[in-house]
C-alpha cells in the first residue's frame, strides 16, 4: 500500500508544483493535489502538506482568509485521526493563524522580503519527517518571505517544540527558531518557514530537503 | 472632430477618412488613435526591426505572436519575450513595474507556456538625487511584489545609471516559460461561427490612454506630474495568478474546444479584438455591455480602452461556454461571452443595441508610413590618443576600489534578495551569476537546463551603436558559453529617444545592423521583442535623450546541468588562467571601459573585438563545459580583468574566504588596457593544476590562447604584481557600499 499525501491548494498556493514534485520523489508515497474548497475526510491521506505561496493574496494578513476555507476548517479532526500536516512558508502562517501551532509570525527585523539560502540546525525529532538520528544535522534550503520572524509570547513558550534553528538568524526570529512541532491526537502538525521542498533535487545540487520525503516513506512504511 | 486628443495627426486622420469613406464615429476615433499608437502599431520602427534575422533551425515562433518560441526538445518548447514599462514606471514606479512583470507573464502564459523565471533590465538617473532613489526603491518594491506574490522566481537582470535617464528610466522586463509542443495556443487561429469569451478580472477606468498618450509621447514640464497617474494600470498578481492558472487548466482539459486566445494589455479590448480578427482574418460581432465592469455607467469608450490588467480574450466553441466558465469561476475569474466570431472583416460593436463600432479590420490594422526624418548617425568626437596615466597619477588600487562600487558592477545583493529567486525548484544558477541558469528536467534523470543572459552597453552605444550591440550580444553568447550553454534565440528591448528625431532613426537602423551581424555569427536569430521610444525628458532648455540603450536577451539550452561551473573560485590552490580569443595591440587604450568613464571620459568608442574570434572563444567554451575541464570560470567585461578577478574572490553574496595571487609583468598590454579594458574574447577559469597540460592541448586545438594569470590562495589578499596589492575585504567592502 502506498503513502496517500496531499498538497492542500489555494487559489495563491505558488509552491504547490514544487512541493508535489518534492513529494513524488519517493515511490512509495501517491501524491495529489487537494482543492481549499472541499473538505479533507478523516483518514483519507497520512501526508498533507500546506504549500508556500499567498494563498489569497495575503492582502489582509497572510493565513487569515485562507483558515476559513473547508480543507482547513477539516483539518484538525482528520490530524486526531492521524494525519501528519506539514506547513511550509505560507502553509506554516496558516497553521498559526488556525491556532494549530502556537507563536505568531511577523515582519522580518529588516523590514523586507528575504530570498537566500539559510542553513538550519535540527535539534528534535518531528515524527514522521524528522527521525531521531537528524537531530544534530545541518542542512540548507532556500527561504522566501516577508513576514517570517517567528515570536512567541511567554504563554507559548511552555510548549513551542522547536526542531529547527537557524545557524545565522535572518528575520529576527524568537531563539533562531525556524520551524516547530507538536503531536495532535494520533497526527501531527510541523510548521517552518524555509523551503526543503525546493531543495529536493539532485540536478539544483541543493537536495538536503530529501530528508523529509524520504524520513516519512521510511517512517510510515 | 479632435482627432489630435486621441494622437493622430493630420495625415493619419485624412488616411482614416479615405479608407472608411465616411467621418469615424467618436468610439471608433477612440479606437483608431490607439492601435496607430507607436506602442500598438511600432509605426516607427518596423520599417527597420523587419531586417531583423528572425529564422533558424529551432525557432517555432518567430516575432508577431504573443510571445516567440523556440524548440527545446521532441516534446516541448521554450517561450519568451522581454516587454518595456518604462512611462508608467517613471509616473508611478510601484504599479508601472508590477504591472509590466505582470504583463510580460500574461504574453507568455498566452501561448500555452508555464512561466519559469524572469529578469529585469533597469536604468535609473543619478542615484545622489532623492527621486532615483524613490523610483529605485519603487521599482524594485513592485517587481517583488508581483513576481514573490504570483510565484515565478526573479532571477535578476542588470541594474545600471546615468544621467541621461534623470528624466526617464527604464524598466524592461523578461519573461521566460515552458510548453508542451502539443499544447500551443496562438491568435491567429480563429474562424468565423465562435463564441468570443472575455476572462479574468473586472473591467474598470484603469489605464485609459496608457499606450496611446503615456507610452507613446514624451515627458515634458508639463505632462510628467499626478496628471498622468491615471493612465497608469493597476495590478493584483493574486488575481493573475489564478488567471494564470485557469487558462493553464483550460488549454489542458479543453484544449480541443480553445480556439485563439490573446491576452489583454495596452488598448485592452480594442487591441485584443482587433489583432485576434486582423491575424485570423475574420469579422466579429460584439455587444459591450455584456463586458463584466467594476463601476456602473462606464461608456462604450472607456470599456474599448480600459487598460485593467489581468484579462484575456478567448476564441472558444460554441457550446463549451459553459465549460469555460465553470473553470474560470473555481479559480474565482469573470467568464462571460461577449459575441462571436463572423466571416468577412468587419468588427461590429454594440452597446444596448446601439451600434458604436463597424470597422474593416483588414483595412485599418495598419496606419499610414509616418513622415520620418531619414536615419542618420553622427559618431560622437572621441580623442585619438588616449594618454596612459602615470601611476603617480592614477592609483590602481583606489581605480580598482571605485570600479566596484559602480552601480553598474556592484553588488546587487539587497535589491536581488526582495525577490523569490528559488521558487519553483528550478533555480541552479540565480541573481549574480554571470548567466542564469534553470534545470527543466520533468524527472531527477532529465538532466536538461536552460540558461539566459541579457544586457546592453548604452555607452558603447552612444558611440557606435552598430559594435555597441554586436558587442553586447557576445557578451550575451559568451556568458551562455561559460555556463555550457548552446544559444537557441535572443529577444530584444529597444529603447530609443523621439522617432521624429533622425539621430533615433539611425541609432535603430544600425543597432539592428549590430544585432543581425552577431546574430549571423553565433546563429542565433530573434524571435520576439518591444520597442519605447519618446524615451527622453523636454525641459526648458532643450530635450534630454537617453542613450541608445537595446538589450538583447539570448537564451540556451545545456544538456547536462550537472556540468555547469559557477563563476566564483572553489578551491584554495587552484591556478587561474586567462583564455584570449582575440588580443588588441599592446598599445591599444582601454576604449570604451568603465575605468575611462571614471577618469571623466565618458563616450571613448567601442572596445576592440572580432566576433569570430568570439566565436572560437565560444566553441572552446562549450568543449570545456562537455569535458568538465574547469572548477570555476567567468567572462571579462565591465571593468575589466582586475573586476572579474576580484568578484571571482567575493563568492556570490557572502565575505569570500579566498584571495588571488597573480604577476601581470610579463604581459605586453599598456597597463590599464590589461587591468581594465574590456576588449571581447576573454574569459577567466580557474583550473586543477593537474589539468594544466589538458588546458594547454585543448586551447591549442582551439585556436585560442591560455595564459597563466595566478592562484587562488587562503591569505585574504588580492595581489596583481606589479600593479596592486591590498586586502579582499577592503575590495569587498567597497563592491557592497552602493546598494544598501
Amino acid at each position: 500500500m502506498s503513502i496517500a499525501a496531499a498538497v492542500i491548494r489555494f487559489p495563491g498556493s505558488n509552491c504547490d508544483h514544487d512541493a508535489l514534485r518534492a513529494l513524488q520523489l519517493e515511490p512509495s508515497i501517491s501524491a495529489k493535489y487537494h482543492w481549499y474548497q472541499d473538505k479533507i475526510l478523516p483518514g483519507a491521506y497520512q501526508l498533507i502538506l500546506i504549500p508556500g505561496g499567498f494563498s489569497f493574496g495575503d492582502y489582509l494578513r497572510a493565513g487569515a482568509i485562507a483558515k476559513l476555507s473547508p480543507a482547513m476548517e477539516t483539518l484538525n479532526t482528520a490530524i486526531e485521526a492521524g494525519a501528519h500536516v506539514l506547513g511550509i512558508c505560507n502553509g506554516f502562517q496558516i497553521l498559526i493563524e488556525s491556532r494549530m501551532l502556537p507563536g505568531y509570525l511577523t515582519v522580518n527585523q529588516n523590514l523586507k522580503f528575504i530570498s537566500r539560502t539559510v542553513k538550519l540546525r535540527i535539534e528534535a525529532e518531528a515524527f514522521p519527517w524528522i527521525k531521531k538520528s537528524d537531530i544534530g544535522s545541518s542542512i540548507s534550503t532556500p527561504i522566501a518571505h516577508r513576514f517570517g520572524n517567528f515570536q512567541a509570547p511567554k504563554m507559548d513558550r511552555a510548549e513551542l517544540n522547536p526542531v529547527f534553528r537557524y545557524e545565522e538568524n535572518p528575520n529576527g526570529s524568537f531563539e533562531d527558531i525556524a520551524g516547530i512541532y507538536r503531536t495532535v491526537g494520533k497526527g501531527s502538525v510541523l510548521g517552518l518557514m524555509p523551503h526543503p521542498e525546493r531543495a529536493s533535487f539532485s540536478p539544483l545540487r541543493l537536495s538536503d530537503g530529501k530528508l523529509f520525503w524520504r524520513g516519512a516513506a521510511e517512517a510510515l512504511r | 472632430m479632435n482627432f489630435e486628443a486621441v494622437g493622430l495627426n493630420e495625415k493619419e486622420w485624412k488616411s482614416l477618412q479615405e479608407r472608411l469613406g465616411r467621418l469615424p464615429t467618436e468610439t471608433e476615433l477612440q479606437m483608431i488613435g490607439v492601435m496607430w499608437s507607436e506602442h500598438c502599431s511600432y509605426k516607427s520602427s518596423k520599417r527597420y526591426l523587419k531586417k531583423l534575422i528572425t529564422s533558424g533551425k529551432a525557432v517555432l515562433q518567430g516575432p508577431g505572436e504573443n510571445a516567440g518560441l523556440v524548440e527545446l526538445d521532441a516534446k516541448r518548447a521554450i517561450a519568451f519575450k522581454v516587454e518595456s514599462h518604462n512611462h508608467p514606471s517613471f509616473v508611478e514606479p510601484f504599479q508601472g513595474a508590477a504591472t509590466g512583470v505582470g504583463g510580460i507573464l500574461r504574453d507568455i502564459f498566452t501561448m500555452g507556456a508555464r512561466p519559469i523565471a524572469v529578469a529585469n533590465y533597469l536604468r535609473f538617473g543619478e542615484l545622489n538625487q532623492a527621486k532615483h532613489q524613490f523610483l529605485l526603491d519603487g521599482v524594485v518594491s513592485g517587481i517583488a511584489h508581483y513576481g514573490n506574490c504570483i510565484g515565478i522566481p526573479t532571477l535578476g537582470g542588470e541594474v545600471k545609471t546615468d544621467s541621461c535617464y534623470n528624466g526617464n528610466i527604464l524598466v524592461n522586463v523578461f519573461a521566460l516559460g515552458i510548453v508542451e509542443r502539443d499544447r500551443i495556443f496562438k491568435s491567429a487561429t480563429a474562424k468565423p461561427g465562435l463564441s468570443i469569451m472575455i476572462w479574468g478580472a473586472k473591467t474598470g477606468r484603469d489605464g485609459i490612454h496608457g499606450a496611446s498618450l503615456l507610452a507613446s509621447s514624451d515627458f515634458s514640464e508639463d505632462n510628467s506630474g499626478d496628471g498622468q497617474k491615471i493612465r497608469v494600470q493597476v495590478g493584483d498578481p493574486f488575481k493573475e495568478k489564478c488567471l494564470m492558472e485557469a487558462t493553464l487548466d483550460a488549454m489542458n482539459e479543453l484544449s480541443a474546444d480553445l480556439i485563439a486566445i490573446q491576452d489583454m494589455g495596452a488598448a485592452g479590448i480594442t487591441s485584443s479584438t482587433t489583432e485576434i480578427a486582423y491575424k485570423s482574418n475574420v469579422g466579429m460581432s460584439i455587444e459591450l455591455e455584456r463586458v463584466p465592469t467594476r463601476e456602473p455607467g462606464m461608456k462604450p469608450f472607456e470599456l474599448l480602452l480600459s487598460e485593467s490588467q489581468e484579462r484575456m480574450l478567448a476564441v472558444v466553441n460554441p457550446g463549451s461556454e459553459q465549460k469555460f466558465k465553470a473553470l474560470l469561476e473555481k479559480w474565482g475569474c469573470d467568464a462571460e461571452v461577449i459575441g462571436r466570431t463572423i466571416e468577412g472583416d468587419r468588427l461590429v460593436m454594440t452597446f444596448n443595441g446601439e451600434t458604436v463600432v463597424d470597422l474593416p479590420v483588414q483595412k485599418l490594422m495598419d496606419p499610414p508610413d509616418a513622415d520620418l526624418p531619414p536615419p542618420d548617425w553622427t559618431y560622437p568626437d572621441v580623442p585619438s590618443e588616449i594618454p596612459l596615466p602615470s601611476s603617480k597619477d592614477v592609483k590602481d588600487w583606489e581605480v580598482l576600489k571605485l570600479l566596484l562600487a559602480l552601480p553598474s558592477i556592484s553588488s546587487k545583493k539587497e535589491i536581488f534578495e526582495r525577490y523569490d529567486s528559488t521558487v519553483g525548484g528550478r533555480t541552479l544558477l540565480g541573481p549574480g551569476h554571470d548567466a542564469a541558469v534553470l534545470w527543466v528536467g520533468a524527472t531527477e534523470s532529465d538532466l536538461t537546463g536552460v540558461a539566459f543572459k541579457g544586457s546592453c552597453n548604452e555607452h558603447w552605444n552612444s558611440f557606435d551603436p552598430r559594435k555597441g550591440m554586436a558587442l553586447s550580444f557576445a557578451t550575451n553568447i559568451r556568458s551562455l558559453a561559460c555556463v555550457g550553454a548552446a544559444p537557441l534565440a535572443y529577444t530584444d528591448g529597444v529603447n530609443l529617444s523621439s522617432p521624429k528625431k533622425s539621430s533615433t532613426a539611425g541609432a535603430l537602423s544600425l543597432g539592428v545592423d549590430g544585432m543581425n551581424d552577431a546574430a549571423r555569427i553565433f546563429e542565433t536569430p530573434c524571435i520576439s521583442g518591444n520597442v519605447s521610444l519618446y524615451n527622453q525628458t523636454l525641459l526648458a532648455d532643450g530635450a534630454v535623450d537617453i542613450a541608445p540603450t537595446i538589450f538583447t536577451v539570448a537564451v540556451g539550452k545545456i544538456q547536462d546541468v550537472r556540468k555547469v561551473r559557477p563563476s566564483v573560485f572553489q578551491k584554495i590552490g587552484s591556478e587561474v588562467w586567462m583564455i584570449e580569443s582575440f588580443a588588441p595591440t599592446s598599445q591599444e587604450p582601454p576604449r570604451g571601459s568603465a575605468y575611462l568613464r571614471i577618469l571623466g571620459l565618458k563616450i571613448s568608442g567601442v572596445p576592440a573585438f572580432d566576433l569570430e574570434a568570439e566565436k572560437r572563444l565560444q566553441m572552446f567554451l562549450l568543449k570545456a563545459h562537455q569535458e568538465e575541464m574547469f572548477l570555476s570560470l567567468r567572462t571579462v567585461s565591465e571593468g575589466g580583468l582586475a573586476v572579474s578577478l576580484a568578484k571571482a574572490c567575493f563568492g556570490n553574496y557572502d565575505r569570500g574566504i579566498f584571495g588571488f595571487e597573480g604577476d601581470l609583468l610579463k604581459f605586453q598590454q599598456r597597463r590599464d588596457s590589461l587591468l581594465y579594458g574590456e576588449a571581447g574574447g576573454r574569459v577567466i577559469v580557474e583550473l586543477d593544476p593537474a589539468k594544466r597540460s589538458d588546458l594547454i592541448r585543448f586551447s591549442m586545438e582551439s585556436k585560442v590562447q591560455a595564459k597563466r594569470l595566478g592562484s587562488v590562495t587562503s591569505s585574504g589578499v588580492f595581489e596583481i604584481k606589479p600593479f596592486l596589492s591590498g586586502k579582499v575585504d577592503e575590495l569587498f567592502a567597497s563592491w557592497t557600499e552602493t546598494f544598501r
